[in-house]
């Protein structure tokens, strides 16, 4: 409940609103809605613009050195990468139902939505202990960008297909960080039983940066790994 | 008792049985982009990695972002930021090729 004066508590953001009440500046509940995803969408867009960016680097870096490309990219573990990406793939999926259930789910009965963020988060932990031991094993090679200690065909330019792929890769990690921490949050928020059918738009909206992430991913997999395997 | 939910929001929700489709249909995707790669098909090996990903991506924008049930205004504004990539990508090109 909002207090007389009309300020804001920060308790407030943990206290269950009945979401049919539309208040200030929102004319309606959809139009509350549409904001919402407008507004993660317009986020998304932004985010599109950055990783499209670093995607135009690698285009002009590929088609400059697409030699070196094709050569360094068999030093990156295949079976890692597509066990990767059916982790984030499966990941999406319980994301996905995790928002599904929210919507069915009265209030104070939230467990379902909370399990199956639970499990989204696991397995976005999954991959990043997936790529921390790729990582690891590069460094171990030295093929890590300041710690470069590669002897080999390409050798001249070498470096820069690792440069590209850990900027590119490390950034796409750091997205999965930031949900999973995100994530953490909201099964904790849901076990309280702060969302039901009528207040999901929170994890509606996490659910699409979740989705967002793994589409990067989509790309990112057959970009790095899959140039031209033995 | 119907709610405000059961009005607005039920409608374009996929079912359960649909996310679960989507998935499997995703990592069939998948595996065919492993596989089609060690195929030795040259230039076309980009170019079809890249539609096999298109059509994952469409599929995790279409059904698990709910694209499909969305206002067209979400449609507008992601479809805005494709559109400045694709303006900035063509930009950065226009140089690159150009050089000597």
């Amino acid at each position: 409940m909002r207090t007389t004066e009309g300020r804001f508590r920060m308790s407030e953001l943990f206290e269950i609103q009945n979401l049919d009440v539309v208040e200030e500046p929102y004319a309606t509940v959809e139009q509350r809605r549409e904001t919402a995803q407008s507004g993660m969408w317009l986020f998304l867009g932004t985010e599109v613009m950055f990783f499209g960016g670093l995607f135009a680097t690698y285009t002009v870096y590929r088609h400059l050195y697409g030699e070196t490309f094709r050569v360094m990219s068999r030093h990156l573990d295949v079976s890692l990468g597509t066990l990767n990406t059916a982790v984030l793939l499966t990941s999406s999926l319980t994301m996905a139902l995790a928002v599904h259930a929210i919507k069915e789910a009265e209030p104070k009965d939230s467990k379902k939505t909370a399990w199956y963020l639970l499990l989204t988060l696991l397995f976005g932990v999954c991959f990043l202990g997936i790529k921390t031991v790729e990582w690891i094993a590069d460094y171990h090679h030295g093929l890590f960008p300041g710690h470069w200690m590669y002897q080999g065909p390409q050798e001249s330019t070498a470096e820069l297909f690792f440069c590209v792929y850990f900027a590119m890769v490390g950034l796409h990690a750091l997205h999965v960080v930031i949900g999973v921490v995100l994530l953490c949050v909201f099964v904790i928020l849901t076990k309280r039983g702060q969302y039901s059918r009528y207040r999901f738009m929170p994890i509606e909206v996490l659910g699409l940066y979740w989705h967002y992430v793994d589409l990067v991913w989509i790309f990112l997999y057959p970009l790095f790994y899959l140039v031209d395997p033995i | 008792m119907k709610t405000v939910g059961d009005i607005i929001f039920k409608k374009e929700e996929p079912p359960a049985s649909v996310l679960f489709l989507v998935w499997v249909g995703l990592l069939l995707l998948l595996l065919i982009t492993w596989r089609v790669a060690y195929i030795r098909l040259g230039d076309f090996n980009l170019i079809l990695a890249l539609i096999i990903g298109i059509a994952k991506a469409a599929l995790v924008l279409w059904v698990f972002m709910n694209l499909r049930g969305s206002p067209k205004l979400v449609l507008l504004l992601f479809g805005m930021a494709l559109v400045m990539a694709f303006i900035g990508t063509l930009l950065t090109f226009s140089d690159y090729l150009m050089r000597a």
